[in-house]
């Protein structure tokens, strides 16, 4: 059964439980933790530097992400993450700003849609 | 003293369409009345024909008797003296004494200009009299207007003077003259006289009809607007028991499902402990209570979902049914690989629905159709054209209502096994199963979720089949305007 | 050999403590079982209130959703955000069909959630995840 999965996504997880799951768990499982909005900062790092894309891309978008990582996370050589943060309406604005220059035009468009909308609902 | 329907019929010719005036008079004066009437009637030429009471009576006319019962009375008797002044019989003085004091008159102008003008001028004098007699008064008075005057003239004017000595030709011409001009004036103005009063008449006899019609009318509104209250009432009552039924079979399932999951719970243990432990007959006796407990589960289950389409109170969103076919074919993956089925589905509309239902609907048509295949191949078509309710799909569908509305017709064509196709009906009832449930396994409610949940959709459902032969299932749909899709 | 696991068991109907014991025995790990019977008694074991004076914290919770007078939901209420209480890991047993019991016992705090009738195999996994992760 897929208790690692679950308990890694459920937000009632104790925090050192995802520590333990986030050294020893698969690829779902980090992914999960990488998402997982009460996961603790320092969890986070760890995983930025996760060789896994999708994992390192949840955490660029977990509200919680500490700037310094999404500021390197933004600069992260697999496009598939920037994309990903260029989609994500929460990201500060400096970091959509400087994705919208990015050099893979699809990153950039989404960055400058992203932005318009965000634009649009503060004018609201 | 009987009291009795009076009918007052209008006289034909006359009045050109000729109706009958129903009125009802319960009083005790009716025969006071009723001699006037006669009198009237024989005088005027009225058909007045009394018929015992017990003939055509209508409620209407019951309530108007209190009303126009004292209007007609009136009316009637006010005509009564209208039509007798007019006439001999009782015979009011007062056009005599004008008649004579316009012949004095005449008389007294003329003698007056005698030494002016001419004698034989003054007959037109008289003349003038008489017309004026004639115009407003009746036959009567003019005659007598006629006569004075024609004395008169021969007495004071013609000479000599206050003799009748000369009444001779030119006199006698005068006379007949006047005697003609009043006798068509007052023709004339009788004739009048008696159109205006029935003119009258015939509008009062109008307003009366109008009046009865209009009463006829508010009944007829009322009760109908009873008989709504009584139908509506009737369909809130339907609802309720309908949502108290549903609730109570999902109340009941739900309790019923936890000694049967306490149940499934020590069989299992049984199961797994001691088969092989016991003897042979402890095995398959625990084998039996396995499969009833099973069995019980599943039917449970199926109540459950049954009493739940009905009491969803989920609302109704846009449905893409080619989505729902697909998740449906999803759920049923490995049944399909199994069955190795070709199911070929047309473009499917988007209706206004219960998008998890849609699914289900689906979902245990196909499941029925792998279930009840033969050896060849299954094929499954699903198809959909737009139809209009038409009269035959009515009768067919044994509706009553007429279907205004255009409809989505969906068809599910299979080569299965098919069944009789007296059991048409029966296939959509709950628990019914129409193939001997030992080479079929199956609870009998699929189909009957599937007709609650396309009755819930305000739709219809019904099947072809022909055993071996293939079933082909049909549901309706109302068909969403654009407009109303649009407010989704 | 691992040590003890104690496990508190929440649940009203007999059957299904028999047969949650039956399957902590298949499961083949070893169980201290404590068992109360109603909402309320739970509240008071995990408060440590009379009679429950001595009873620990336990390692974990199943808990029941469908009890009389004071209900799974209830429960969590009124114990998740005790301090001792905050890291123990609660699973809902339910018989219960309906995502929004189980929702709302996920928003009320729960970790995990086994459907009834609980079974040997599946509850040892459980009991044998949450001791490597929790412990």
């Amino acid at each position: 059964m897929d208790f690692y999965y679950i308990f890694a996504g459920s937000p009632n997880t104790p925090q050192r439980v995802l520590s333990r799951l986030a050294v020893c768990g698969q690829l779902k499982v980090r992914g999960r933790i990488a998402e997982n909005k009460e996961t603790p900062a320092d969890i986070l790092q760890l995983l930025a530097g996760d060789e896994n894309w999708e994992v390192r891309a949840s955490v660029a978008t977990n509200p919680r992400a500490p700037q310094e990582v999404v500021e390197i996370l933004s600069r992260d050589e697999n496009a598939d993450v920037r994309y990903s943060m260029a989609e994500c309406d929460h990201m500060p604005f400096h970091v959509l700003d400087r994705l919208a220059q990015d050099e893979n035009p699809y990153v950039a468009e989404r960055a400058r849609n992203t932005l318009e909308e965000v634009f649009v609902r503060l004018a609201i | 003293m009987t009291n009795g329907v009076y009918i007052h019929r209008s006289l034909e010719g006359v009045l050109p369409d000729a109706n009958l005036l129903h009125v009802k008079v319960r009083t005790k004066e009716i025969l006071e009345k009723e001699l006037q009437r006669r009198e009237i009637a024989s005088k005027y030429d009225l058909d007045l024909e009394f018929q015992p009471e017990g003939t055509v009576t209508t409620a209407q006319t019951d309530r108007l008797n209190a009303r126009e019962e004292g209007r007609c009375k009136q009316s009637l008797m006010n005509h009564g003296a209208d039509i007798l002044r007019n006439f001999a019989g009782i015979k009011p003085i007062l056009p005599y004494v004008v008649a004579v004091s316009i012949t004095i008159l005449c008389t007294l102008v003329g003698m007056a200009m005698t030494p002016f003008v001419d004698e034989e001028n003054f007959c037109m004098l008289y003349l003038l009299g008489v017309v004026l007699v004639s115009c407003r008064y009746g036959l009567g008075a003019s005659l007598l207007a006629v006569l004075l005057s024609v004395a008169s003239y021969d007495f004071f004017v013609v000479s000599p003077h206050f003799t009748l000595a000369r009444s001779e030709t030119p006199c006698l011409l005068t006379f007949i003259t006047m005697l003609v001009v009043a006798l068509t004036m007052s023709g004339l103005t009788a004739r009048v006289k008696q159109h205006a009063k029935q003119l009258d008449m015939r509008v009062k006899e109008r307003t009366y009809e109008l009046a009865v019609a209009n009463e006829a009318l508010k009944v007829e509104v009322a009760s109908r607007a009873q008989a709504e209250e009584r139908l509506k009432e009737a369909v809130e009552e339907l609802a309720r028991s309908n949502t108290a039924l549903a609730q109570f079979a999902k109340i009941a399932s739900h309790d019923l499902q936890e000694p049967l999951r306490s149940l499934r719970g020590f069989t299992d243990l049984l199961t797994r402990r001691y088969a092989g432990k016991l003897d042979e007959k402890a095995d398959e006796f625990i084998e039996h209570i396995n499969d009833c407990g099973k069995r019980m589960e599943r039917i449970i289950e199926g109540v459950l979902s049954h009493a739940r389409v009905q009491g969803s109170d989920r609302p109704f969103v846009n449905v893409n049914l080619n989505d729902s076919v697909k998740e449906a074919m999803k759920n049923l993956e490995v049944a399909i690989k199994e069955s190795g089925a070709n199911i070929s589905v047309d473009e499917l509309p988007t209706v206004k629905g219960d998008a998890l239902q849609l699914v289900q609907l689906f979902q245990n048509f196909l499941a029925n159709a792998i279930k009840f295949r033969r050896e060849e191949p299954l094929r499954v078509k699903i198809s959909c054209a737009e139809s209009v309710g038409s009269d035959e799909m009515a009768a067919y569908l044994d509706v009553d209502d007429d279907l205004p509305r255009a409809f989505w017709h969906v068809s599910i064509r299979d080569n299965g096994t098919g069944f009789e196709s007296r059991h048409t009906k029966d296939v959509f009832t709950m628990f019914k199963r129409v193939h001997s449930g030992q080479v079929y396994a199956g609870t009998g409610i699929g189909l009957a979720i599937c007709k609650a949940i396309v009755e819930r959709h305000g739709g219809n459902i019904w099947v072809d089949t022909m055993r071996n032969g293939g079933s082909t299932f049909h549901f309706t749909m109302p068909i969403v305007t654009d407009s109303e899709k649009s407010a989704a | 050999m691992s040590r003890f696991i104690e496990v508190l068991l929440v649940e009203d109907s007999p059957a299904d403590v028999r047969i949650a014991e039956e399957a902590i025995v298949d499961a083949g790990v070893n169980v201290n079982l404590h068992v109360v019977n109603d909402g309320e008694a739970a509240v008071r074991y995990l408060t440590q209130q009379a009679p429950y004076d001595n009873a620990a914290t336990p390692d974990i919770v199943l808990l029941d959703l469908n009890m009389p007078k004071m209900n799974g939901h209830d429960v969590l209420d009124e114990i998740r955000n005790q301090n001792n209480m905050k890291e123990v890991p609660i699973v809902l047993l339910t018989a219960s069909e309906s995502c929004d019991d189980v929702e709302k016992a996920h928003n009320l705090g729960i970790n995990y959630y086994l459907r009834k009738p609980v079974q040997g195999p599946g509850l040892g996994q459980l009991l044998n995840a949450v001791q490597s992760l929790w412990h």
